[in-house]
Parts: structure tokens; sequence; C-alpha cells
């Protein structure tokens, strides 16, 4: 996904809300009120210590318990709304990872910025979040659903039913593209094309 | 790779993989047909299927660990913004990041806030510049300074503030023991703080003690003006907000924030409230710990919160000696509840209106004097104590409540006008006064041998001062005497009610000039009230008094909406009374409607025309309309004011009188004789409700059948009406003449011919020869007449009766004219002329023939047809 990607293109996430000018500003508040606050918890937690709280269902869940009620977000389904959080977490880990490379290669290690105070070592897990955006990129322009497949059940926890809804297909058909898509990303990241 | 490749080698990855792993390369060999790429690609993924290493199979923790956990992460590898060196993260709020930073060439401490990402949306950008664009605007002492703005090379935007160095309000105030004068003292200092930002159009929203530090020589900042609103960008035109929401903390959000509803002032001051009420009590008005916002949003809507002090009383056992109830005399508590209580009312409208009204009490209790918001509560506790006294009182006491709840209401209503602000606020708390110690008395205005003082003696000695007291102030004096008009009015008690309207009318012409649209609303009310008083003349007077104000209001530039409202009732209220419900129906509809635009008409007057369509409904026979309007208005009511209210109790009755055109009129005695208790208490024995609800069970138990029990009924009515309205109204002739016809129908032929005969001669006196009332009345007293075998008495009766029409709609029965002509029948039987009774029989027999139609003339249907069958000739059939 290109930096300075502003949601172009995402019909699905705009069906609700209508399109033209309107529907692309009341989808970008509430992209901007999600990621805020996907953000806000998705630093807020340890990922070190494997809790199997930490998934994104729980925290997309979260995140709508706390929106849902704004002004911004009541206007969507919860449905829809995890559909733009996916995108929105997808997003939040992709600027992490970007900065956090730049932090390694730039030497910008002196900067004190001390959120908690062990800082595991996986120097691996950068690179594999730029080469999985990557690698869905790609996906996307061969096969824009399975794209918003794997985004929506990976990054926003989507379970199998919803995605079917969300896509307008059967389980079935879900379960096929997943598996699928994930053998094809597999690949992509080991041969890092 | 494209779309149809993609599709080609998803297929037969799909194909292959439902095969054992044996058989797969034969397989893919003879599909592939030679395109050893595509077969390559299958496997690939043939292999990294079996392989179940994907990335996606870890799940979002396994990626995100050491990416998000890592605090170079969070922002951009910057060292410095524009001259200021990052030295530490201060937190992250819901838009952007503060870190503590030290400007490079002075070396002073700073806090600046950063937003990341911003390339990432517009409205992210424009709500971080939206909370810098605030401070910029506010500079007051209590508020953290903006120093500098920017955007860094890689596009973050930045803003510098004043770094507090401070301790949250309450942790201050926990460790330094503050004495309740300080705590006191800070909270004002805050009040202050957000009353300048309101000056400036700006609310806070997230008002909660980590966003107001004190400094150590005890200064106050408040942080973070993240969520604030503009004031101006309130309107339902200031189309998406950028200023927007977040989340924001359940404890000391207010309810219409935590419904997501827009917010003004009010949601401040419940903020301020509670962290005042958390520095009094030692605890939240409300433990809403662990709760999501959706379970906060009930529990504060099922919960009320406890008096301060009760709070402070249990947390001071689990505290050292000194904890915090010894901080407070019990009298002083009295005033903090009080103030806590108002300012974290639930009712936007019951809170304090302004910081600046919670600062003056913040004030007046500091100085010691009493309390602005306390006239409520002294309302409130008045309201307890008629609860509780005894029936000598009550007839008083409900009229006393009434005003109070129509004082809130003017309070309110002149404390939202505009124009003018103070003054309509120094008149609603004078007017609030003058009924707390001049009509009620401060505490308890039974006391000092004043336990059995009625209203109107109440009202005799009140009335004369709010002249003499307010001399100087007509607007007040217009006012009081107006919310003593509608009260007295409520209380049907029309003279004196008429009496107060003049004065209120009078007063108002005085302040507001000829033209004056109070006045005119006045003479609506009184118009109102005078056509449905039933005294004779009223509805010429009514119909005059309307005719006046319609000429007036032609002449007015800019009428006020809520003038067409009271025009429209009044019209209603006149056509109901003439018997013709259509109009009446739709006038009230209309002013329903019309009340609905008018933002803040009076509550309990909305109600009261919505309860009068209901009413229309009856009149107009659609018994289910009504009942199903009367259930909704109970539902709604019984929610907000309790299920025994005067105001539920109103449309109680509607009910009741909606089962009885429904003709379920077991429902109907059971309705009424549940609430009649109720009434006697409310109401009293001598209000017209009260009377009206006995003629509804009066009126259903004659349909069941239940003659004595509807005598009973009904001469209790007629006694009370006799005593209060005089043989010539309405009630009295009514009631004695439904009574006299269930002692006709019960036999008691004698009592109940005396009773008809009195009732029929005080129609025709009081009401005219062909009003309604006397042409029911003479039916009445011919079927006691024919009982009696007075054959040709009765039949002359019967001949005068010339509007069948009016008679109808006035009972409400369709069916009466059949009726006259079952008594016609038989007159005519009696006098043997069998084929005229039997001419009358077949009048009568569609509508008492029906199933639904009353057992009593049912019978006597059947009872005369069989009579005269036996008398006709053979061969004609008795019945069509």
């Amino acid at each position: 996904m290109s930096a300075g990607n502003e949601l172009e293109g995402q019909e699905l996430m705009s069906a609700e809300i209508g399109s033209g000018a309107e529907g692309r500003r009341a989808l970008d508040q509430i992209f901007s009120v999600t990621y805020s606050e996907l953000r806000r918890l998705a630093f807020s937690l340890r990922w070190a210590g494997s809790s199997p709280t930490l998934n994104p269902t729980a925290l997309v869940n979260e995140a709508w318990m706390r929106l849902a009620n704004t002004p911004e977000v009541e206007v969507t389904s919860r449905l829809h709304f995890k559909r733009i959080a996916a995108r929105a977490m997808r997003q939040i880990l992709v600027e992490a990872a970007r900065r956090r490379n730049a932090s390694k290669r730039g030497g910008g290690a002196d900067i004190q910025v001390t959120f908690s105070p062990e800082m595991p070592e996986t120097p691996s897990c950068g690179t594999d979040v730029l080469a999985l955006d990557r690698a869905l990129d790609a996906l996307a322009e061969v096969n824009p659903r399975q794209a918003t497949m794997v985004e929506s059940r990976f990054f926003g926890g989507l379970d199998v039913p919803e995605t079917a809804v969300l896509l307008n297909v059967s389980e079935a058909t879900v379960l096929r593209d997943w598996r699928a898509a994930k053998a094809w990303l597999a690949r992509e990241l080991r041969t890092g094309r | 790779m494209d779309g149809a490749r993609w599709e080609k080698i998803q297929a037969l990855f799909h194909d292959a993989a439902k095969l054992a792993e044996p058989d797969r390369q034969a397989f893919l060999e003879s599909r592939c047909a030679g395109d050893r790429e595509l077969m390559s690609e299958v496997q690939a993924l043939l292999e990294e299927d079996a392989r179940g290493e994907s990335l996606l199979e870890g799940g979002l923790g396994q990626l995100a660990r050491g990416i998000l956990d890592d605090p170079a992460s969070a922002l951009p590898p910057l060292r410095k913004f524009g001259r200021y060196r990052i030295l530490k993260a201060l937190g992250e709020g819901g838009m952007g990041i503060v870190y503590l930073a030290e400007r490079e060439d002075l070396g002073s401490q700073v806090a600046i806030k950063v937003l990341p990402d911003a390339w990432l949306s517009p409205s992210r950008r424009e709500r971080f510049s939206a909370e810098q664009r605030t401070l910029a605007q506010l500079n007051h002492p209590a508020i953290a300074r903006l120093y500098d703005a920017d955007t860094s090379p890689e596009g973050t935007p930045f803003f510098v503030m004043e770094y507090v160095e401070g301790v949250p309000l309450t942790s201050f105030c926990e460790s330094r023991q503050c004495s309740l004068r300080e705590r006191l003292l800070l909270v004002r200092a805050v009040c202050e703080a957000v009353l300048y930002a309101h000056q400036h159009a700006v609310i806070h929203r997230d008002l909660k003690p980590s966003n107001i530090l004190v400094k150590s020589d005890g200064a106050v900042r408040l942080l973070d003006f993240g969520i604030a609103r503009h004031i101006e960008n309130l309107g339902p035109s200031a189309g998406p907000a950028i200023t927007g929401s977040h989340p924001m903390t359940p404890a000391y959000a207010a309810p219409e924030q935590m419904r997501g509803e827009q917010t003004g002032v009010h949601a401040d001051v419940y903020s301020l409230g509670v962290i005042l009420y958390e520095l009094l009590a030692g605890a939240l008005p409300f433990d809403m710990a662990n709760l999501s916002p959706r379970q906060a949003e009930t529990y504060l809507n099922e919960h009320e919160a406890e008096k301060p002090s009760t709070v402070a009383e249990r947390t001071a056992g689990q505290r050292a000696p000194e904890g915090r109830a010894a901080m407070a005399s019990p009298a002083a508590w009295a005033d903090l509840d009080v103030l806590c209580l108002t300012a974290i009312h639930k009712d936007v409208q019951q809170r304090y209106q302004s910081v600046e009204a919670l600062i003056r009490d913040i004030d007046h209790y500091l100085k010691g004097e009493p309390l602005e918001a306390r006239a409520d509560s002294a309302a409130y506790r008045l309201r307890k104590f008629v609860m509780r006294n005894q029936q000598s009182v009550l007839t008083a006491a409900a009229v006393l409540v009434s005003i109070l709840a129509l004082v809130v209401f003017f309070t309110l209503r002149l404390a939202r006008e505009r124009d003018n602000a103070n003054r309509q606020t120094a008149i609603a708390t004078t007017v609030n006064q003058f009924l707390a110690d001049d009509l009620l008395g401060r505490d308890n205005p039974f006391q000092s041998g004043r336990a059995t003082e009625t209203l109107l003696e109440a009202v005799e000695r009140a009335s004369p001062s709010i002249n003499r007291k307010f001399r100087a102030e007509p607007d007040v004096a217009a006012h009081l005497h107006l919310i003593i008009a509608q009260t007295l009015d409520d209380r049907t008690n029309y003279p004196e009610a008429r009496q107060e309207y003049e004065q209120a009318h009078k007063l108002f012409l005085r302040t507001q000039g000829p033209l004056s649209q109070d006045g005119i609303i006045v003479q609506l009310q009184r118009a109102a009230m005078e056509a449905r008083s039933y005294s004779s003349g009223s509805v010429a007077t009514a119909t005059e008094l309307l005719a006046e104000q319609q000429d007036l209001l032609r002449k007015i530039r800019r009428p006020r909406k809520d003038v067409a409202v009271w025009m429209l009732a009044a019209q209603g209220m006149i056509a109901l009374i003439q018997n013709d419900a259509k109009t009446a129906n739709t006038d009230f509809k209309a002013a329903t409607e019309a009340a609905a635009e008018v933002p803040d008409f009076d509550p309990l007057s909305r109600f009261d025309l919505r309860q009068r369509l209901a009413f229309t409904y009856i009149r107009l026979g659609d018994g289910a309309t009504a009942e199903r309007l009367a259930r909704e208005l109970i539902a709604a009511y019984s929610a907000a004011n309790g299920p025994e209210s005067a105001y539920v109790l109103r449309v109680r009755l509607n009910l009741a009188q909606a089962f009885m055109i429904e003709r379920k009129f077991g429902e109907a005695v059971q309705e009424a004789t549940r609430i009649y208790p109720a009434f006697l208490t409310t109401f009293g024995p001598d209000h017209e409700l009260t009377m009206q609800l006995l003629t509804t069970r009066a009126q259903s138990e004659g349909s069941l059948g239940r003659f004595d029990d509807t005598v009973r009924d009904d001469l209790a009515i007629y006694k009370i009406a006799l005593l209060k309205q005089g043989p010539y109204s309405f009630f009295s002739v009514a009631t004695l003449s439904d009574a006299s016809e269930a002692q006709c129908r019960a036999r008691r032929l004698v009592e109940g011919e005396l009773n008809a005969r009195r009732a029929y001669e005080a129609a025709r006196k009081g009401f005219g020869r062909h009003a309604g009332l006397t042409e029911g009345a003479s039916l009445t007293l011919a079927n006691c007449l024919i009982g009696l075998g007075k054959l040709p008495e009765a039949s002359a009766l019967l001949d005068n009766i010339l509007d069948l029409k009016a008679v109808e709609q006035l009972t409400g029965d369709p069916d009466w004219g059949a009726g006259v002509s079952l008594a016609r029948a038989e007159i005519a039987l009696r006098q043997g002329e069998y084929m005229s009774a039997e001419n009358y029989l077949q009048l009568a027999r569609p509508a008492f023939s029906r199933p639904d139609a009353e057992d009593y003339e049912r019978r006597k249907l059947a009872s005369l047809t069989a009579e005269a069958g036996r008398h006709l000739p053979d061969g004609q059939p008795p019945r069509k």
C-alpha cells in the first residue's frame, strides 16, 4: 500500500455511507477516529507475553464499544466498522514497522522514548509486516475480493460468517479463498518477491 | 500474473488438494498440459499449504509482537521538533502523543503534542489543528498556554505548550489533606477557567482530575482540549463536526454525552459537579469502573447518585479519624449535597444552567448565604411532605404541588430566554422565592396553625401581597398571577382562577403594551377555561374572548408560535363543549403538532394537549384510538412522573372512558375502581375529574345491569356537584339524570321519577330546551313515566326531542336515537297500537339486536318484540 493512499477505491468501505465527496468525508471521519482509538489501544497492550486476549477481534470489539456512540461512528453498522477497523489496524502496523525499521537503520536509537522498559528483540518482524503489506497489494491487483478478505480476517478479526456476509459470498467460498490466499502469501513472503 | 491465471492456479490447487499426496503429481501433469510454470506455481502453493507456516497462521498477535511493543515504532525517529529536544514521553491521548521537551536555546521545559501518521487522513489533521486553534484562542492563567506550532520536515504536525509540573487535582487534595474550603476554592478556580473557555465559545467536554493539574503552589492548570468543541459548531447545520468526539471517561461524562447527543456547556457543568462530588465525598457518584460505555449509559439511567454526605460518612469509616466526614457540619452538608446533586442532575434542565451559576452557589456557600439551587430543593421537600401527610391538607397540598411543577417550568423557560437573560433569571429566582416564602412558607407551609388552610385561603392571603410586593416589577407579578390562575384552573376553581387570569392579563398589558403576546396567551387560556367551566353563558364568553384575541393577533407582525398553539387549543375546547367533536379533534391535533414545533413549550401543557386530543376521540366514539393514545400517554408519563401522578391519573380516566365507549364495561369499572382512591387523595372528592371518573364507573355499571351501584355512584357525584357548582351545572344535571335512569331501570320508579324530573327541569333552565343535556334528560324522564304508566306525558316529552345528533355526540352513544324509538314502541304497545309499535321496534332493532348492545336494551327489545308479536295478526312477521 503506497503512502498517501487515503482510502481510495474502497467501495466496500463506503458502501453504507454513500459515495461522492460526502461519503468520502464521512468515511474519513470514521477511519480517523478508529485509527486513533485502535492505535492508542494497540500501543497500550503488551504483546510480548502471548496473552490469548491479544487478538484483533478483541481489539476491534473494544474499539467498537468505545466508539459506537460517537457521532462519527454511529452512522455505520458493526460489521462495516470492523471492515474499516481492519484497514486501520493494517495501517497502524505498517506505519509502526516503517518507523521501527527507520530508527534501527538511521541510528536514532539514542532517543529516550520509553513506554515500556523492556524491548524484545525480534528484528525480522518489521520486515514481515512490510512484506505482507506489499504481498497484499499484489494480491489486490489480481483478486481484490481475496485481498479484502485477508485484510478483514487477519487484521480485523472478522470470523468466517461475517466475512461471508461482508463479501456477499458463501462461507465455503471464504474458506477456499482463504486457504489459497494463505498459501500464496506464504510463498510470496518466502521468496521475497 | 493476471486475474484469470490466478483463478486457474487456484482451481488446480483446490482440485489437487483434494487428492491424496501421491496422486497429485499425475493429476497436475495431465491438467497443466506442458505449462511447467503453471504446474510449479500450483506445486509451490501445495507445499506451503502442507507446511502451514504462513505468517497468517500465527495471527496478528505474533506479527505485532516486537513492533507494537517497540517504542521506536510509535513515532518518527526524531530527536528534535524545531528548536525543541524531546526528553521523554508523557502520554498518548485520543489525538496525539505528548512529550516533555526542552527548548535548546533557553533550556526551558515545554510539553509538545505530536500527531503521528498525520498524512493518513485529513480529518485527523483537522482535529489536531482544531485543538491547537482552541488553545491559541484561550489566554487564561489556569489554562495551559500555547507557545508555538509547526510541522516537522517529515510532515508531522506538532504544537508546543506550557509544561505543567503538577499533580492531578484529586491526588493533590489527598496528599495535602486539603480542608473543605481549600477543596471548594480549587474547584472554583477550575470553574473560572472553564467559564472563561465557555465565554470564548469553547466547551471542554473531557474534564476530569487527570486533566486538571495543581502545581506545588496550589495554582490550577486545565489541560487537554483534544475533544473540545466550539459552541458555534453545535447547530445541526454545522456539518460533520471537525472537533468531533472520542471516548470520554464515563465516570465524568454527562448522561447526554454518554448517549452521544449534542452537548453544551451543561456537559462541563456535570463534569465539574462530579469532580466536586469526588473531592467532597471521597468517592465518585457512580462507580462505573469496568463498565463499557454502553453499560455505563444503562447504569446511569438506572441509578441515582447518593448524597455526597452519605457517601462521605461511609468512606470516612474506612479512613483515618481526620477523614472527610469531619470536614463539614450537618448544616453545611445539607447545602453541599444540594450543590453537588444540582450540578450532576441527570436532567439538563434541572442542572445549574451555567458554570457561572455553579460558581455563584459555591460563593454563596463560602459566604454562608442561602443557595440559589435550594429553592428547588425546598419544593422537593415540600412534595415529600405532602405525600406523607394527612388527608386534611391534601386538597391544598395537591395544588401546591402543581404550583411547584409550574414554577419549575417557568423558571426554566425564563432562564432560557436569551434577551435580557440576567433579568429573566432574576424574575425566576424572585418567583421561586415568593412562592417558597409567602405562599408556601419556607420549610413547612402547614405549620403555624395553617394545617387546614385550603388553597383558596392561601391564595386569598398571598394574592394581594403579590401586587404590593412586586409593584416595581410587574412582570414578576404577572407570571405569579398566571401560575396561580393555571393552578386554580387545574383545580376547577373557576371563579378564583378567572380573577387571577385577569390580574395576569392586566399586568402583561402594562409591561408589554396592548399587543402583549403573553397577554393574548393568558386570554386564550382563560377562554378555554370558560368553555370548560360548563356554567351558563360561558361558551359565549369563551367565543368572544377567542375572537378578540384573533383580532389582536392579526395586528402582530411576528406572532410567536406558542400563541398559535394556544389559539388552536382554545378553539378546540370551545368546539368540544359545543359538541363539535370533529372540529375539536382537528384543532387539538393541529395544536399538538404546533406545540411540537415550539422547543421550550411547557411539557405539562404539551401533555395536556395530547390528553385532550385523546378525549376528542372518546367524543367521536372512536374508543379504540382513544384507548391507544391513552395507553401511549400513560406509558410515557408514568415513567417520568410516576403511575399515580396527577397527569397520569387524568389519562387513566380517559382510558376508563375509552373502555366504556368500546363497550368493555367490565374493564371500565375495574380501571375506575382501581384508580378511584388515587383520585381521592390527589384531586380530592370534589374535583371535576374525580366526578368524571365516578360518572364513567356509574355508566359502565349501568351497562352491566348493576343499577344499584350506578345509583350509588351517581348520587355521590350529584351531591358534590350540587354543593360545588350549584343545581344548574353540567355535572349536577347529568349525574342526577343518570341516577334517575338507573333507579327507574331498577324499578325504583318513584324516586326515579322525582330525580328525573328535577334533572330535566334543571337542564331546561340551565342549558335551554334543546341542549343535548336537556334532550337526554327528557328521554330518561320519559322512560320513568312509561314505567309508571304516565303515557301521555311521556309521549309529549319524546315529541319534543329535536336534536338526536346533539345527544349522541354529548353522550358518545351512537344508539341514543334508537333508545327514543324503543321508548315510543313501548308507549305504542301500552296504548294497544301494535302496528305502530312494530314500526318503532324496527327502527330500534338494528342498534339493540347487535350482540354488543347493552343487556338492558337488548332484553327490552326482545320482550317488546315478543309482546307485539302476540298481538299482531298471523302472517305478520314479528321481525324482518
